[in-house]
């Protein structure tokens, strides 16, 4: 049986890092060419269409870097990370015709897509900068299911893809910093197969709110 | 190269640590129970059964010790009634029974100890950003914490197939396994009644051995 594991050691390295990041940039931003963006953004994702953790959730945030190629088309990449729960109740669950499991249980699935994406802005006054996103990469994920004293988890790797419709909004004319709204799906082809569950692919409707510099 | 490739790991780092636990307190603290039969077996053939007035349980170095109190004989009777409702007959004979059951049970407690304080206890505490956030540095402390689960194995027996040659019956056929297990509180009133809910559970779900 899987236990648990403690990821404090984790989290502190993570919190090192990202500060290490702001404070890189906040050093280089004057340098920083004007067809280099970036986003950063809080998450709200719903899976549709699983069984498997399919509570929406607020649990996840999203970065992108951007750099403008010709006109308006950009490439860049992009890495977000969300958790989906959703608590099932005491129930009886045949695990194969001679094995039964009677018990309730927390279900959890953290997803970390990364890849590749194209942009295609749509419009761009200074202020308002519609555009449209197409991303393409991989998706690690790690499903726990929680039950009693241990849990059960997987960690499928799966191809990933999702379209995105989105507005960076500039309060001063022509300004690097500003909000960023977006709408997105994502289908990533992870596959798996917890107790009773068996997932063959995820898909996700969500929206994403935060700057762009 | 090495710094974008130290850069690249710590994104992955970064992003790997970022998961959020679920509300585990959602959580019933009925223990999970998980039944398993030998579909080989015929049940409706075992009429008579043996069950031992004592549950087996690990002691001291995990010797084999007895249970034998009186919550011992409450659950052991539990266990002859589920089976006589099922229409099973106890024997006192071990020798001429069909089946033999036995009941083991154990008792494991988790010591979780670490230290909180100084710089690099954690990014939580405001001794990680210094003196400067206005938390401070103090003196390292330990903390520790501790949970105790309970297991209860129910194991039906084919007393019928011993071999002759084997007159110890050590070589007998388990035909059923229950096995259960959750977290103890500090009541053993709370914690006896877990055990028998999860011994009726296991003979809820068994359907197939009732006659």
């Amino acid at each position: 049986m899987k236990t648990r594991e403690n990821r404090g050691w984790a989290r502190s390295l993570a919190l090192v890092m990202m500060i290490s990041l702001v404070a890189g940039f906040e050093v280089r931003a004057q340098h920083l060419p004007d067809e280099l963006h970036f986003n950063l953004d809080w998450q709200l994702n719903a899976p549709i269409g699983s069984d498997f953790a399919n509570h929406l959730s607020g649990y996840g945030m999203s970065f992108e870097v951007g750099y403008e190629v010709v006109g308006p088309w950009s490439l860049g990449a992009f890495a977000s990370f969300h958790t989906n729960h959703r608590y099932v109740g005491r129930q009886t669950i045949a695990l194969s015709p001679t094995e039964a499991l009677t018990t309730d249980q927390q279900q959890s699935a953290f997803q970390v897509p990364f890849g590749a994406l194209v942009s295609y802005s749509l419009y761009d006054n200074g202020y308002v900068q519609p555009y449209v996103t197409a991303k393409v990469g991989a998706m690690w994920q790690r499903n726990t299911s929680y039950f009693s004293t241990v849990g059960y988890y997987e960690k499928p790797w799966g191809f990933y893809v999702s379209p995105e419709v989105g507005v960076n909004i500039h309060p001063l004319k022509w300004g690097r910093f500003g909000f960023h709204v977006a709408a997105y799906y994502s289908y990533g082809t992870n596959e798996t197969r917890l107790l009773n569950i068996k997932e063959t692919g995820r898909s996700s409707l969500g929206l994403r709110a935060g700057i762009c510099f | 190269m090495m710094k974008k490739v130290l850069a690249c790991l710590l994104v992955a780092c970064a992003l790997g640590s970022c998961e959020k636990d679920p509300d585990m307190s959602e959580l019933d603290s009925d223990f999970a129970v998980y039944t398993q039969y030998d579909p080989d077996f015929d049940f409706s053939q075992a009429t008579t059964f043996y069950l031992p007035d004592s549950i087996l349980t690990a002691g001291e170095g995990l010797k084999r010790e007895y249970w034998k109190d009186e919550n011992a004989q409450t659950l052991v009777d539990q266990v002859a009634q589920e089976l006589t409702r099922r229409g099973y007959v106890r024997s006192n004979d071990k020798d001429a029974a069909d089946v033999g059951v036995q009941m083991t049970y154990v008792e494991t407690t988790v010591n979780m100890v670490g230290f909180v304080g100084g710089y690099w206890d954690g990014w939580w505490s405001s001794g990680f950003w210094g003196p400067y956030w206005g938390g401070g540095w103090y003196m390292p402390f330990p903390i520790s914490y501790q949970y105790d689960t309970g297991s209860i194995v129910l194991e039906m027996v084919d007393l019928a197939s011993a071999d002759a040659g084997d007159p110890s019956r050590n070589q007998l056929p388990i035909v059923w396994r229950a096995s259960s297990e959750g977290y103890l509180s500090s009541s053993s009133r709370v914690n006896m009644t877990l055990v028998q809910r999860a011994i009726e559970q296991s003979f809820d779900q068994s359907s197939y051995i009732n006659h």
